[in-house]
């Protein structure tokens, strides 16, 4: 709840001044009645209960107010000159009332407070804070009417106004949202106000009373009212908006989830969908509409249909008004706002339909095809739902399974995909329906396994693990199948608490590291469940795809054998694969033989087939008597194709080069703000306008893509800036493709100075953005003059899908990954011990480092040799200023290296500073900084820190934190956020 | 019954950006949407501010293009061990803080939606959030779509578009 504390506010003075005159008169009166109240109030409380309301008082009637005890001020001090009075013009009496008053409320004596406040506003009746002050008084001492008359003093100040709306809101909602309504007036956005009117609002203008809330979690400063939250989202759930409900207390839950009210929040989110799939069975959302309400639908449609959609959705309002739980209704507004290009609002009213009518597939499939097609894959996670349970409720219908595995197919479910693309195939689909799904599996087949290892793990044993520990996995294995990572999180928080080690959190852990490209993370927490369960074929499956991805050949290899051995069947297929790489046919066929023993579905069974017609085919030719030849042949081919793999990847470059990490890592988040930002991300409006003949904007798009075009030419050629282009000396913008394949020209540059090949186009990463954006180069002349309209917006879907939804997140990934690793004790103490066993300290008798870092360490934005370097570099420096103070018998010998977070107070970045201690005298000064110097190292220890966005100072007195120690330098490198391993 | 918020008035935005895609990307595809104006800078915001009222901001985090910065480059400086070129380098990379944290400074209290992708940095905006409310944020990968709904939402906390 709100804190009774009136807000520090800057004072506002009076519209009428007093003159000096009056002022002086007012102190002699002040004075004079805290002459006869001063120190009884004190003494005798009680008195206070039969005191007149000083708000029913007019502001003017300051003598009778006075007369109030309760101000312990001073002596009477006859006639003050006031002209140099405080900054609220008080005079000092009342400015010690004030004094008086803000101490009494602070040590909870509301009764004196109210006094002292009455005195103040004797004088200035408007004052804010008095006002404010008194009515929060009132309002303690359970005077609400009085605390209510005592605001309407300020009708216009925010603060008043929201206490108003929070006093009336429980009897008088109207009343209450008109206060909210007046407190955002004067303090636009005001979080608390916002809640207010939301709450007030949500019986009656719920859509209002949604905004509102979203927007309060959405800004709002921790901690958040969850009273109040929990308040609306019962008003909603009174109204059958379960499913706005659940959401509220799902976004509030979201913002803490570790917070003292998230359990209750949590059991309110479950009783709602408890309740709501009881409700289910007889809601009654679904029946039908009367005659009449049916009639001004369908009336509204053929408005719609003659292009009258101001009138239709007029006509629709207005049955919504009379049937406010129509879920048809909804739907029908639904389809009006997305005509009308207002998409939000139209997967709102789509949204209501769906809660009120859950069992309908209509108001589903409407609901998952605009979450699918509006937001290019952003939304995914939540199509997929929707669009499962449509089709559940309603198999059969052959382009609806085929937006699902397309779906689903971006979301990088490709088993899943494959089944609904065979769904779809089964369900006699049109010829286009057909070709798509036929193609989508084709791709499919051709897709890597998933990555994602964890969702085809087995359930791990739950033997050793509480039962709430499972079940709040299982909760989060659901959100993560739905991509909500963040949940899945806050989920794994409350299983690792209940069971450290238990190995289906780990594998969970794993799960969710995956898929933020934390690789070093999931690799972690794969050990660590191997080493608690050693039997776990899935589990070693998973590590040696992870392996593989990192290029680990022999280790993942290692991992496969076990896995095979175990009984995963994948694992033969993988293996199968490596041999036939080797040219290793024998190999090959006997992995195949053992694949196909296993009895294998899914993903890889096609490809496997294939292969294992390869493999014989090969070894059928080697012997029929061709081996020679065959040999020869197939030895070549191999030959190739390996000297083609042999580019590296921006993985590989890295690992092999890592000084270029920060280097690629500033490329690709170029091409993801200058290329996608502001580009790409127009793609879907693009074809909104292509869809509705708008030719300036399809112009528009093609001009920031391709560059503009001048008299002559084609538009890729001239943006690309090639020779022609250059020659005609034309005065054109540069379009973004040419800015792509510029950074990608920086890239391989980068990689030939270290010595390698960069091969894009069989970067996991740059592989399919080449491909998808020379898809889009290839949609210069459509756009500039389009000939199939059709054809351009669904391409130009595709593309918007593919660049926005997974190849963004594969760049952020990636960049994310590039060079950040987390610092524990280990690493401290291995560097310590390698400095301490350098010939100069070898035989120095140091004292040990004392370390304080929190225990599960930090992670960092640097890379772990450079780290390494930093940390040896300044431990030795301080061991061997301390190793001299002990030859000339000075100080007591510490060394000391504290590791801590901070955040900047303008940026929000967060950083770990490391702050190297002795005790040794000397001198550390700024210059060895500044200048670069050699001396001590520094200068090597500034290179390595700026280079990761660090900076490095000293400190000549360390804080209390660092008693006993004389000097200190510290380093301050990017806190990592939660990407780091 | 209609619902309220359809018959609000266009929320009037403040794009701050150092550039021209966002204005021009959002005046393009969003027609009326929204009532736009654009400041180039910092000081510019603040001045623009100061005089025209707004029910939002859109702001963008990297200004490389800015003809002023906010913030204390001598103080950056001597943190980056007397490296100007960092330090001017961080103030244009980091800028859209400064300049939240100058608008709040200002008295500025109006709902901030930045361009940025905090997705990948949830600390950092909560330390943000937390300092310099209300604030959201929305990715690089946002289009016209989403940027109008948050921008939307976010206007609509004020009482011209909610009453």
């Amino acid at each position: 709840m709100h804190s009774p504390r009136p807000r520090p506010r800057r004072s506002r003075r009076p519209s009428a001044a007093p003159t000096p005159l009056r002022r002086k008169a007012q102190a002699l009166l002040l004075g004079a009645a805290l002459a006869v109240g001063g120190t009884a109030a004190a003494q005798a409380p009680a008195e206070a209960d039969g005191a007149p309301d000083p708000a029913a008082q007019a502001p003017g009637e300051a003598a009778g107010e006075v007369q109030e005890p309760g101000v312990t001020g001073g002596p009477v001090e006859g006639l003050i000159d006031v002209e140099d009075a405080d900054p609220d013009g008080l005079s000092p009496t009342a400015a010690r009332a004030r004094e008086a008053a803000r101490e009494a409320w602070a040590r909870g004596d509301a009764r004196q407070a109210m006094a002292s406040w009455t005195l103040v506003l004797s004088e200035q009746p408007e004052l804010p804070e008095a006002v404010l002050g008194l009515a929060l008084a009132q309002e303690a001492r359970g005077d609400v009417i009085g605390a209510l008359r005592t605001y309407a003093r300020l009708p216009e100040d925010p603060a008043a106004n929201t206490a108003v709306g929070r006093l009336r809101l429980a009897e008088d909602p109207v009343a209450a949202a008109a206060a909210f309504e007046r407190a955002l007036r004067a303090l636009p956005g005001d979080p608390v106000a916002s809640l207010g009117l939301a709450r007030a609002r949500a019986g009656v203008a719920p859509e209002q009373s949604r905004t509102l809330a979203r927007a309060y979690l959405c800004c709002a400063a921790a901690p958040i009212d969850v009273e109040r939250i929990v308040e609306i989202s019962v008003a909603w759930r009174d109204q059958g908006l379960d499913e706005d409900a659940a959401q509220l207390l799902r976004e509030a839950l979201a913002r803490d989830p570790d917070g003292p009210s998230a359990a209750a929040l949590r059991g309110r989110i479950d009783r709602i969908q408890v309740e709501r799939a009881a409700r289910g069975l007889a809601f009654g959302g679904g029946r039908p509409l009367p005659e009449a309400a049916r009639a001004e639908l369908e009336a509204a449609r053929a408005q719609a249909a003659a292009g009258q959609l101001s009138r239709a959705r007029a006509r629709v309002d207005g049955v919504i008004a009379q049937h406010p739980t129509s879920a048809e209704a909804r739907a029908a507004q639904g389809d009006l706002l997305l005509r009308d290009g207002e998409v939000a609002s139209a997967e709102q009213a789509w949204g209501w339909a769906v809660a009120l009518d859950p069992e309908q597939p209509e108001w589903r499939a409407r609901l998952g095809l605009l979450l699918a097609d509006r937001y290019a894959g952003r939304r995914h996670a939540e199509a997929a739902e929707h669009l499962r349970l449509a089709t559940q409720l309603r198999p059969g219908q052959a382009s609806l399974h085929l937006r699902l595995a397309e779906v689903l197919a971006g979301l990088g479910r490709f088993e899943e995909a494959a089944v609904e693309a065979r769904a779809a195939l089964a369900a006699q689909p049109q010829a286009e329906t057909q070709a798509r799904a036929d193609a989508l599996l084709e791709d499919l087949q051709r897709a890597p396994p998933p990555a994602s290892a964890p969702p085809t793990l087995a359930e791990p044993s739950s033997e050793d693990a509480p039962p709430a520990a499972v079940q709040t996995a299982r909760v989060a294995r659901v959100y993560l199948d739905r991509g909500d990572i963040e949940r899945a999180k806050a989920e794994l928080i409350v299983v690792r608490t209940l069971a450290p080690e238990w190995t289906g959190g780990l594998n969970l852990a794993a799960g969710i590291a995956l898929r933020e490209g934390a690789l070093d993370e999931a690799e972690a927490a794969f050990r660590r469940s191997l080493l608690a369960e050693p039997d776990q074929p899935q589990v070693e499956l998973a590590l040696a795809d992870l392996l593989a991805l990192r290029g680990e050949d022999a280790e993942a290899a290692a991992h496969l054998e076990r896995a095979a051995a175990g009984g995963a069947v994948d694992a033969r297929w993988a293996l199968a694969q490596r041999a036939w790489s080797k040219g290793q046919l024998l190999e090959a066929n006997r992995q195949l033989d053992a694949y196909f023993s296993g009895a294998p579905q899914g993903i890889t069974l096609e490809p496997a087939r294939s292969l294992q017609r390869q493999v014989k085919l090969r070894i059928r030719a080697i012997g029929g008597g061709l081996a020679g030849g065959a040999l020869v042949v197939s030895a070549g081919l191999l030959a190739r194709r390996r000297s083609r793999a042999r580019g590296t990847d921006l993985a590989r470059l890295v690992q092999r080069d890592p000084e270029l990490a920060p280097t690629v890592a500033r490329l690709l988040t170029a091409i993801r703000h200058e290329v996608l930002k502001h580009n790409t991300t127009l793609l879907d409006e693009v074809a909104h306008a292509v869809d509705h003949g708008d030719q300036h904007a399809a112009s528009f798009a093609a001009d920031r893509l391709f560059g503009r075009v001048g008299p002559r030419g084609d538009a890729r050629g001239e943006a690309r800036g090639d020779a022609r282009g250059e020659a005609a000396g034309e005065d054109r913008a540069r379009g973004v493709l040419q800015r792509f394949d510029d950074y990608v020209d920086q890239l391989r540059a980068l990689a030939r100075r270290a010595g390698l090949r960069l091969d894009v186009h069989s970067d996991p990463v740059l592989g399919p953005l080449c491909a998808q954006m020379a898809a889009l180069g290839a949609l210069a002349g459509p756009l500039r003059a389009p000939t199939d309209p059709a054809a351009l917006s669904a391409e130009l879907r595709r593309l918007s899908l593919a660049l926005n939804g997974e190849s963004y997140r594969a760049l952020g990934r990636l960049v994310r990954r590039l060079g950040a690793l987390r610092l524990g004790p280990e690493l401290i103490a291995a560097v310590n011990q390698r400095v301490r066993a350098e010939p100069q300290l070898a035989h120095a008798d140091l004292p040990p480092l004392q370390v304080e870092i929190p225990e599960d360490g930090v992670p960092v934005r640097i890379l772990k040799g450079d780290l390494e370097d930093v940390l040896a570099n300044l431990l030795r420096n301080a061991a061997a200023a301390v190793f001299e103070a002990q030859a000339a018998g000075v100080g007591a010998g510490r060394l000391g290296l504290h590791v801590e977070e901070e955040d900047d107070a303008i940026t929000g970045m967060e950083t770990v500073n490391l702050r190297v201690l002795d005790d040794a005298p000397g001198e550390l000064t700024e210059s060895m900084i500044r200048g670069r110097e050699a001396g001590r190292g520094l200068g090597l220890v500034v290179d390595l820190v700026t280079r990761h966005d660090g900076s490095l100072s000293v400190e000549r007195r360390p804080d209390e934190r660092a008693a006993g120690y004389t000097k200190a330098v510290v380093v301050r490198l990017q806190r990592a956020e939660s990407e780091a391993p | 019954m209609s619902a309220p918020v359809a018959e609000a008035p266009r929320p009037r935005v403040l794009v701050i950006e150092d550039g021209f895609e966002y204005i021009t990307n959002l005046r393009q595809f969003l027609g009326g949407a929204l009532a736009l104006d654009r400041a180039g800078d910092g000081p510019t915001a603040l001045s623009i501010l100061e005089s025209s009222a707004f029910d939002a901001i859109f702001l963008d985090m990297r200004f490389d293009r800015a003809p002023a910065l906010l913030g204390d480059l001598e103080e950056l400086c001597a943190r980056f061990a007397g490296d100007t070129a960092r330090a001017r380098r961080f103030l244009e990379d980091n800028q859209g803080t400064y300049i939240l944290a100058a608008l709040r400074e200002a008295g500025c209290g109006l709902p901030v939606v930045m361009s940025y992708d905090f997705d990948g940095e949830p600390r950092r905006f909560q330390n943000l959030a937390k300092r310099y409310g209300p604030l959201g944020y929305l990715n690089d990968a946002a289009g016209p779509v989403e940027i109008r709904a948050a921008l939307t939402a976010a206007a609509r906390g004020a009482p011209g578009a909610s009453a």
